[in-house]
């Protein structure tokens, strides 16, 4: 096995270790557990950062700036001239220096107009966003309730999942429209009908839940019983 | 709490026992993931056009999305459509490289003296921050492969023939985004798109977002959807179908082993409702 | 007195800033395409949108500060816990000079990738110039000056890269087979070489920008296999993949056997609807499993039907519920109205 190998056979008892510190907290919280708990985060905090800078920050915004973009030719000339405009990135660059002034008791304030500017920038995003993927879904919902086939016959399985699905549609609406006192009035009769509507919903849900999370489980089940075996097989000259 | 352990060891004995054993059962059919077969064999592309795939998971839901992500791209490098990879995900960056990587080994192995070189079938654009913003700017952009800059390699994409003539977004012919995240696919079906632009997209999803992603199924925003593992695992069958070489056990097992901790846990709400009603009708009769 | 009107001023501040980080969203989707061309907005979109991705990314040390600060002083003071503290510590510093090494690395490997893709690039730049007839130094020059150049860095190749010494693999043979290509391509000049882009002149250009991308494409694999090699990355990788990706997955993997748990003590149908959402989970778990053919042959069908016709209707309604709250709370948020805790002052 050469070094890469070693590597990898390092890696995989590492991350198998790790697997069963975690796990032992099935049986009851220890400090193997809190250790590599604490290790994880550490780790996923060091990390977001640091590819926060490799991957945008560098390519995208200081990397133009420094003119890094531009290639000079074996002619003397250059693959594009400097652009200085890059250089307002500097602007947002220490707007978004603001952020830190949330430790100062004195200018927390400061902080406050760059969270305010993002959440600006958020709202009008958020509009936008509304329209584009909630008007395809309000027209998805115009559905005919009575389908007719090319050749004119009715088509009753298609026509009758159009009624289930528009008055489902509508029942639960009309259980979550809290705007108008409802007591006595025809809306209001009709709101509990959209309970069990729900439930039928729920209880899919909770069906896919269910799925998600034993496949989390496999995952790690067949990543010991298959990778971390054969690994720990290897060490002990077995395999 | 002993019993609550006793429950933990039955759930890790039933999803060990047929992974151990190696039990492999046929998958459930699911229409779903015939569908989005059909898409992905109908696109069609010219030189210069591209699909662009998302890998936006992480180890959280990789046991989920990984196989999706594999059975995709295996069958977008059989058409030999060239995929952009991205990500959203700072999380994303193993999975960016090793499954593309994997799968075209699989391929040159199945075929031998064919290739999958990067560069060619796939070329990884990285981890790409700023979510809405970033998509809204990538979809505005006059030539995607100019925008998108660099590969993870410090390549510009536009140096490779297969991707240096992208042009506008019009020309991604097919977007796939594997995620278990809503608010990451909420991105994309919000902003992916423009006045005269809706794209092909499908969908990896994680079974916990399965009710949620058959909205966007109905009304036609989404046009494929693969449904966790069992999703994976069908699309797996359909490819073996056409591609009787390709091979699945690996995820049969998986999934294989799924259904038999399904079944336990069914096994266990029947048993739990039992004693409740045990203990119901003790309670009545005094 | 004066307090209070220094801190209304400030709230006036924010305010006015939150209302001027949606213009440019709100401007780009009420516009049409033609109006957002004509002030100039879609040439400028993509450093704007970088622009403000920058400003997001400025927060990135936060996290970072609040966590070193607070399990610092818990380490530095050996309060109770401090190993883990440690722990966290190490394995923080650990990925940021070993994210921040392999950044490095790869910066070197990028310089020498750019050396040779400036061989590409030139060939396409006389072309373009010459055909633009743009102001350049004369054809003949810069033709002479790419070649000299081509082959400097093919030489540079041959005592790097490609020196007898480093050991051989596919990729390296693909290196070679490029770096040979360019090299014949160079060898062959242009029939004319005058200061007119003729045919035969433009197709040489061509074919020498070509067989530099490919030399480039050739050469940034090959760097990948090397790297993948190095103490560097290795450690990148037991601490990305042997670490992190593991323990992620573990962590995640507790869910599944808790969910049984819970099933078994709290799933209990005690009324229609309890029945009802039983009914429902038991056909979407079914449904989708390889055992549930056993227990009958409808069952996908119906669990496809339940998520395609009640489910998706249901869920619809929450959605359309959820954003429709979603879009208030957006247009209170960017026009201030949701912004009480900006101002000091009570209402």
């Amino acid at each position: 096995m050469g070094s890469s190998g070693t590597w990898q056979l390092y890696s995989v008892l590492v991350g198998g270790l790790g697997t069963l510190a975690i796990f032992s907290f099935l049986i009851k919280e220890n400090p193997l557990y809190r250790f590599f708990e604490h290790l994880f985060i550490g780790i996923a905090a060091g990390l977001g950062p640091m590819l926060v800078i490799r991957d945008f920050l560098w390519p995208t915004i200081l990397a133009p700036m420094f003119g890094d973009n531009v290639t000079a030719f074996p002619d003397g000339t250059l693959s594009e001239p400097y652009q200085p405009l890059y250089l307002l990135y500097i602007v947002p660059m220490l707007f978004g220096c603001l952020y830190y002034f949330i430790y100062s008791r004195r200018n927390a304030w400061l902080a406050k107009i760059v969270i305010g500017f993002t959440l600006g920038a958020s709202g009008a995003l958020a509009i936008r966003g509304f329209f584009g993927e909630v008007l395809p879904q309000i027209f998805g919902s115009f559905k005919p309730l009575v389908v007719l086939s090319e050749a004119g016959g009715f088509e009753i399985v298609e026509s009758l999942n159009n009624i289930i699905f528009v008055a489902t549609l509508l029942l639960v609406l009309n259980y979550f429209f809290f705007t108008f006192g409802r007591e006595g009035s025809v809306q209001g009769k009709a709101a509990p009908l959209g309970r069990p509507l729900l439930m039928v919903c729920f209880g899919a849900f909770f069906g896919s839940t269910v799925m998600a999370r034993l496949a989390l489980l496999v995952e790690r089940v067949q990543f010991i019983s298959d990778d971390w075996l054969s690994a720990v097989r290897v060490l002990f000259g077995l395999g | 709490m002993q019993g609550r352990r006793l429950i933990y060891l039955a759930m890790i004995v039933a999803v060990a026992v047929p992974m151990l054993l190696g039990w492999s059962l046929q998958p459930q059919r699911l229409v779903t993931a015939e569908r989005m077969y059909d898409v992905v064999e109908g696109v069609q592309v010219e030189p210069g056009e591209v699909a662009v795939v998302w890998f936006d998971f992480g180890p959280g839901t990789m046991a989920e999305n990984e196989p999706q992500a594999q059975v995709l791209l295996e069958h977008l490098f059989r058409r030999r459509i060239p995929v952009v990879l991205l990500s959203q995900y700072q999380q994303a960056e193993a999975a960016l490289q090793s499954i593309p990587r994997d799968v075209a080994t699989r391929l040159e192995r199945e075929m031998p003296g064919q290739r999958w070189s990067y560069g060619e079938a796939w070329v990884n654009g990285g981890f790409r921050p700023g979510g809405s913003i970033f998509i809204q700017a990538l979809v505005n952009a006059p030539d995607v492969s100019k925008f998108l800059g660099r590969e993870v390699g410090g390549m510009p994409i536009a140096q490779y023939p297969a991707f240096a003539k992208i042009g506008g977004v019009e020309r991604v012919k097919l977007v796939g985004h594997i995620t278990g995240l809503t608010g990451v696919f909420d991105t994309i079906i919000q902003f992916f798109q423009k006045a005269d632009y809706r794209p092909t997209l499908v969908h990896g999803c994680t079974s916990i977002t399965i009710p949620e992603a058959y909205i966007f199924l109905d009304s036609g925003q989404l046009k494929g959807l693969l449904e966790g593992i069992a999703g994976a695992a069908w699309y797996s069958e359909v490819l073996k179908q056409h591609f009787p070489q390709s091979n699945n056990t690996k995820l049969l097992v998986v999934n294989t082993a799924l259904s038999s901790a399904h079944l336990v846990l069914i096994g266990l709400i029947v048993l739990g409702n039992l004693i409740a009603l045990k203990d119901w009708l003790r309670r009545r009769h005094g | 007195m004066e307090v209070r009107q220094a801190a209304d001023r400030r709230a006036q501040i924010i305010r006015l800033f939150t209302l001027l980080g949606g213009v440019y969203f709100f401007a780009y989707f009420l516009l049409p395409e033609s109006a957002i061309e004509a002030i100039g907005l879609k040439e400028r979109q993509e450093p704007i949108s970088n622009g403000f991705i920058a400003i997001g990314a400025m927060a990135i040390g936060l996290g970072l500060l609040n966590l070193v600060s607070a399990h610092g002083s818990r380490l530095a003071f050996r309060k109770k816990g401090w190993v883990y503290s440690l722990a966290l510590l190490s394995g923080l510093f650990s990925m940021i000079v070993v994210t921040a090494l392999q950044w490095r690395q790869s910066l070197g490997a990028t310089a020498e990738l750019r050396k040779i893709q400036v061989v590409s690039d030139f060939a396409q730049r006389i072309s373009q110039d010459a055909e633009g007839q743009k102001p350049a130094p004369p054809l003949s020059t810069r033709i002479e000056a790419l070649q000299r150049y081509a082959s400097e860095q093919l030489s540079a190749l041959d005592v790097g890269a490609l020196s007898p010494g480093t050991s051989d693999s596919p990729l390296r043979g693909e290196l070679r087979q490029s770096a040979q290509a360019l090299r014949e391509k160079i060898s062959v000049a242009p029939a004319e070489s005058g200061e007119a882009l003729t045919p035969p002149t433009k197709e040489w250009l061509e074919a020498v920008a070509k067989a530099g991308s490919k030399l480039g494409a050739a050469l940034s694999a090959y760097q990948r296999e090397l790297a993948s090699g190095t103490t560097v990355q290795q450690l990148y990788s037991l601490l990305y993949e042997g670490v992190f990706t593991q323990l992620g997955a573990a962590m995640f993997a507790l869910l599944g056997v808790y969910i049984a748990s819970a099933a078994f003590r709290a799933f209990r149908i005690r009324t229609v609807e309890s029945a009802l959402m039983m009914t429902a989970a038991l056909v979407v778990m079914l449904g989708q499993i390889s055992l549930g053919r056993m227990v009958s042959d409808q069952l996908p069908e119906l669990r496809q039907w339940l998520l395609e016709v009640p489910n998706s209707a249901a869920f619809r309604a929450i959605r359309l519920g959820a954003a429709v709250a979603g879009l208030m709370l957006a247009i209170r948020m960017w026009l201030s109205i949701e912004s009480r805790s900006f101002s000091s002052r009570k209402k």
